[in-house]
Order: C-alpha cells, then sequence, then structure tokens
C-alpha cells in the first residue's frame, strides 16, 4: 500500500504484505530476515535507487549521500505469510531464500504508485519513481499528454 | 607535527601524540586496535563508525582525535561486560535477529544506545527516524527497529504505531504435510 502525495509526486510505502514459499524452512528467523532484507532492497529499487552520470560519463551517484540508499524511516514494518511446499528436489525439501523478498516487491510498489495515479489516466512511469518523474507525469497528464513518461 | 591526545576509552584512559588530521575512528582502530568500530563509507553517510562521545552519539569518521581530547568514548567493546553479560541493547539485538552481515551492528547499537537515553519509550517512527543515520542493507530494518523496542521494554509486537509481526499463520500446499 502506497501513499502518494500528489502536490510534490512523492511515494511513501505504508503497509507491505509478502506471501513466499521457500520450501521447508530449516530456520525461521534466519529465513523471515532473509525476506525482509530483499523487500527492502525491491521497495528501494521501485523508488529510490538508481546509478545517475552526467553527458561526460561521470558518475553522480558515487556515495550515500547522493545515491538513493534507503533509512529505516523511509520504510515501513513488514507483514510475512510462509507457505511451506517442499521440493522433490533435494531430501530436505529447501529451496532457496537469498533476499527472495526482491523479486515480489519491486513490481508490487511499482504497480502501486502507478495505480495510485491511474485516475489521471497514467499508465506507466520509469523507475525509480522519484518524486520528480511522479510530479511530471502528473503534470504531464493534466496538461492532456495522457502516458507520457518522464 | 603531533600533538598529545589523551581519551578515556570505555572507562580506560588512552594517550598518543597523534596527526592533528588524525580522525577519531582511526585513533580508535589503528592507534588502539580497537576494530569493533567499523568504517564504512568515509562520508558519515552510513553510521557504521558511530560511538559515543561524552554519551552521545557521533560518527567518529568525522570527528578528528584531537577534537575528542580531555572526553570520554565508548566504543562497542566497552558496551557490554563480557559476552555472557551483554548489554541489553546488544542482547536485544541477538534476541530478535537484528543484524545479518553484521557491519552496521556496532554503529546501530550504539545509534541505538544513544537514542534510548535520549528517548526511553520511542514509538516505531520515532526509532525509525533516531536510526536514520545509520544505514543497513541487509535486514531492511524490520528486525532492528523491533530490537531497539524490545531494548526499551516494550512487545515490538504491541508498541505504538508498530504493526503485529507476522499476523496470519503459515500454511502449507505441501502433499505430505
Amino acid at each position: 500500500v502506497v501513499e502518494l502525495d500528489t502536490e510534490s509526486g512523492k511515494a511513501v510505502v505504508d503497509k507491505i504484505f509478502t506471501v513466499d514459499d521457500a520450501g521447508t524452512i530449516l530456520n525461521p528467523l534466519l529465513a523471515e530476515g532473509q525476506r525482509h532484507g530483499g523487500i527492502a532492497q525491491g521497495i528501494a529499487q521501485a523508488l529510490y535507487e538508481e546509478v545517475v552520470y552526467d553527458s561526460d560519463g561521470n558518475p553522480l551517484t558515487a556515495t550515500f549521500a547522493d545515491y538513493g540508499i534507503p533509512s529505516a524511516a523511509e520504510l515501513p514494518s513488514y507483514t510475512l505469510l510462509t507457505m511451506e511446499t517442499p521440493t522433490h528436489l533435494n531430501p530436505i525439501g529447501a529451496k532457496g531464500i537469498g533476499e527472495a523478498g526482491t523479486i515480489g516487491s519491486t513490481p508490487a510498489v511499482q504497480s502501486a504508485v502507478c495505480d495510485a495515479v491511474s485516475h489521471l489516466g497514467i499508465r506507466h512511469i520509469d523507475m525509480p519513481a522519484t518524486p520528480l518523474r511522479v510530479w511530471t507525469a502528473i503534470h504531464a497528464a493534466e496538461n492532456g499528454q495522457n502516458g507520457s513518461n518522464a | 607535527m603531533t600533538v598529545k591526545v589523551e581519551i578515556t576509552v570505555n572507562g580506560e584512559s588512552t594517550s598518543a601524540d597523534v596527526e592533528p588530521r588524525l580522525l577519531l575512528a582511526h585513533y580508535l582502530r589503528e592507534t588502539l586496535g580497537l576494530k569493533g568500530t567499523n568504517i564504512g563509507c568515509d562520508t558519515t553517510s552510513c553510521g557504521a563508525c558511530t560511538v559515543l562521545l561524552d554519551g552521545e552519539s557521533v560518527k567518529s569518521c568525522t570527528v578528528l582525535a584531537v577534537q575528542a581530547d580531555q572526553q570520554q568514548v565508548t566504543t562497542m567493546e566497552g558496551l557490554s561486560p563480557d559476552p555472557a553479560n551483554l548489554h541489553p541493547v546488544a542482547a536485544a539485538f541477538r534476541a530478535e535477529h537484528g543484524l545479518q552481515c553484521g557491519f552496521c551492528t556496532p554503529g546501530m547499537v550504539m545509534a541505538a544506545v544513544s537514542l534510548l537515553e535520549e528517548n526511553a519509550k520511542p514509538t516505531e517512527k520515532q526509532v525509525r527516524e533516531g536510526l536514520e543515520g545509520n544505514l543497513c542493507r541487509c535486514t531492511g530494518y524490520h528486525n532492528i527497529v523491533r530490537a531497539v523496542l524490545a531494548a526499551s521494554g516494550q512487545d515490538p509486537d504491541r508498541a505504538e504505531g508498530s504493526e503485529p509481526d507476522v499476523v496470519a499463520p503459515g500454511f502449507s500446499t505441501g502433499s505430505g504435510a
């Protein structure tokens, strides 16, 4: 669930619900931790993180002050739902869990941002959906250029 | 040119002739050999090098050793008397699995100690804002926030502004389950 300020274009993730099936779980605490980290990274890819170069090829995002790595203040707590379908491909039935949450959370957040402005006719915003990109898309839509992109 | 500094680190007085440009982080790690204080970004962004200077959290890569002269510094090593007797915040990080690779952990713990000193019973939002200067790539912050809430004597599932953790029971579609 994303809250979006149409004045500034800033999107904030309010809630996120995830389901993961990693087969037989050997250590629930560590498995959940892996999912947490992945969810955060996926949200960050959708909203914040981008490596930017200027026209001469100089990197503009060379430090954590310029690159949008999120802090605790930008992220919510996560709600996890667990499925355990053992795989038959190994004796213990376990699948992968390493940062698995990344895969689902990026499209979920990106879709939530687009959904929040879909009533304006906007169907697509490039990742990461920064306030500038969202604001530009909203203004383009209001000026009758539906579906245009930042 | 060197300058003599006298800094009390973890309760013990230390002294050295140092270059005026020497950072407190390097004084702790190189001069004293206290490697518990990590240096992540060297640009005051990540907070891995956070220590307490006269009880208040500072990023030690932005403090010169000469600025800490005649003051008290507490590092991760000085927080807990011994591994069997962890500081409440360190114990909470362990209990709540508030770390994965562990690189940000010393800084996170020191920042949390300072935060709880200022605000003994923070809400989830206050914890998140209080740790804004400390970056973590592994945990997504979820369990770090829970650890700080737990260290403040609150139930992380019930603290103000918190969502209960893992509300739905696990379910399985496995054939044998």
